[in-house]
């Protein structure tokens, strides 16, 4: 048999999740150039014909975006920024209807037209979904240290 | 033709919910270019053409690339037509796949009526205008007419001679019906008054009827007389039975020659029968 004596103990595995202090989550990232954490953003652009447009970045949080075509058309939009032209693989915008769009951190959105369109454009964020994301993203975290150090404390034994 | 041509996005760039093609068209080979699309498109209440051919881009075309449809007063077009400015017609160097109007209706810019004497006549042309609106949503109903013209005239600008006169020429096209009304208030009599229909020719001809290079053929609506002092001359035209035209080339004169005054001559077209 082993003698274990003088061995540390292992850790708790929920000590985290045992803890009665208030948690503390990440504060929303700070309003600055292009950051439309805070913001709804309403405007009307000008499409230019053969160009392929980036309407939301990857960086940008969580957010709706509605975009309400004002003019005949076509405008197309994707979320890759490499597609042909009315060949189905983008989504078409429909003449005064508005069409919404959920963009998750690290998406993209991208429009492209054959001629000079009008289009409406609105961003709404969603802030909680970001608050959201970041608690998960820190429980997931705080578990997977915790499987972490119970698994290296079994691979010691 | 306006120089430099109106630019449709302009207008949609300023937030209009139609773009309209409004220019006076000075000869037949205009190729007036739109670089927007439309739900619908119709003649514009202005024009004075009847038949403009509009020609887009269309993959599904062999060859050419290249669809077309005619715009008439009581067939609007009621679909999308789009320029494909990211794309390019099949052409060597390749063209941008934009909008493009032109006349169908025949249109002589040196038109010259038969018999036309450069010593003692002067000739009034109106230069006819190109109408056109493209709607950017489906409009509630397409206009299936032009609005009516009306040309009036109170003052003639007759040569100074013996029996000189003046040819109004006036644009047509397409017209179902016209109304020529002359109230002679002159104080004398207007000699020669005469109406005809002109139906202009694309041909050329090396024994043309009129002075001009092609073969224009006119119609007498009114034979040449003369209209007393006070009194009117009301002479109508339905295409029922006096036929279509191009234009009506209408013709007075002053027996002393010189200008005419207080005599108005009113010419009512419209696109009703």
């Amino acid at each position: 048999m082993t003698n274990i004596r003088g061995r540390r103990p292992l850790p708790n595995p929920n000590s985290q999740t045992l803890s009665r202090a208030v948690p503390t989550f990440p504060a929303p990232s700070s309003a600055g150039p292009g950051d439309v954490f805070n913001l709804t953003e309403p405007k009307t652009f000008i499409t230019r014909p053969g160009a392929i447009v980036q309407l939301i970045s990857a960086q940008q949080p969580w957010a709706k975006v509605t975009l309400t075509l004002e003019t005949a058309g076509p405008v197309e939009v994707s979320s890759s920024s490499n597609w042909t032209f009315l060949n189905g693989q983008g989504q078409s915008l429909i003449t005064n209807v508005p069409m919404d769009f959920t963009i998750a951190k690290g998406n993209n959105l991208y429009l492209q037209a054959g001629s000079a369109e009008r289009v409406r454009f609105t961003l709404s964020p969603f802030p909680w979904l970001e608050i959201i994301t970041q608690v998960l993203r820190g429980g997931f975290s705080s578990l997977a240290t915790a499987v972490s150090a119970l698994a290296s404390a079994v691979r010691g034994k | 033709m306006t120089y430099p041509q109106p630019r449709t996005s302009d207008q949609i760039a300023a937030g209009a919910p139609q773009w309209r093609l409004y220019t006076k068209v000075a000869g037949q080979g205009e190729i007036y270019e739109i670089d927007n699309s439309c739900t619908a498109m119709a003649l514009g209440p202005e024009s004075d053409f009847g038949q403009i051919q509009i020609s887009y881009l269309d993959p599904s075309v062999p060859t050419s690339n290249l669809g077309a449809v005619r715009l008439t007063p009581q067939y609007p077009y009621g679909g999308r037509i789009a320029p494909r400015l990211d794309t390019s017609y099949p052409l060597s160097p390749p063209r941008k796949g934009i909008v493009l109007a032109s006349l169908f209706d025949n249109f002589n810019t040196g038109y010259l009526p038969s018999g036309f004497n450069v010593s003692k006549m002067q000739l009034f042309v109106v230069t006819p205008i190109l109408d056109i609106i493209g709607w950017q949503q489906p409009p509630p109903t397409l206009p299936q007419k032009r609005a009516d013209k009306t040309f009036e005239y109170q003052f003639h600008a007759c040569t100074v001679a013996a029996n000189g006169g003046i040819w109004y020429v006036l644009p047509a096209f397409l017209r179902r019906y016209a109304m020529f009304h002359l109230f002679n208030n002159s104080g004398a009599t207007i000699k020669n008054y005469e109406i005809r229909g002109v139906n202009f020719s694309t041909v050329s001809n090396p024994n043309p009827v009129g002075p001009g290079p092609r073969d224009d053929a006119e119609s007498v609506i009114l034979a040449a007389g003369d209209i007393a002092d006070g009194t009117v001359s009301v002479v109508e035209a339905p295409a029922s039975t006096k036929g279509m035209f191009d234009a009506y080339a209408i013709f007075l004169s002053s027996v002393a020659g010189g200008n005419i005054s207080n005599a108005p001559l009113r010419v009512y077209l419209t696109d009703d029968a």
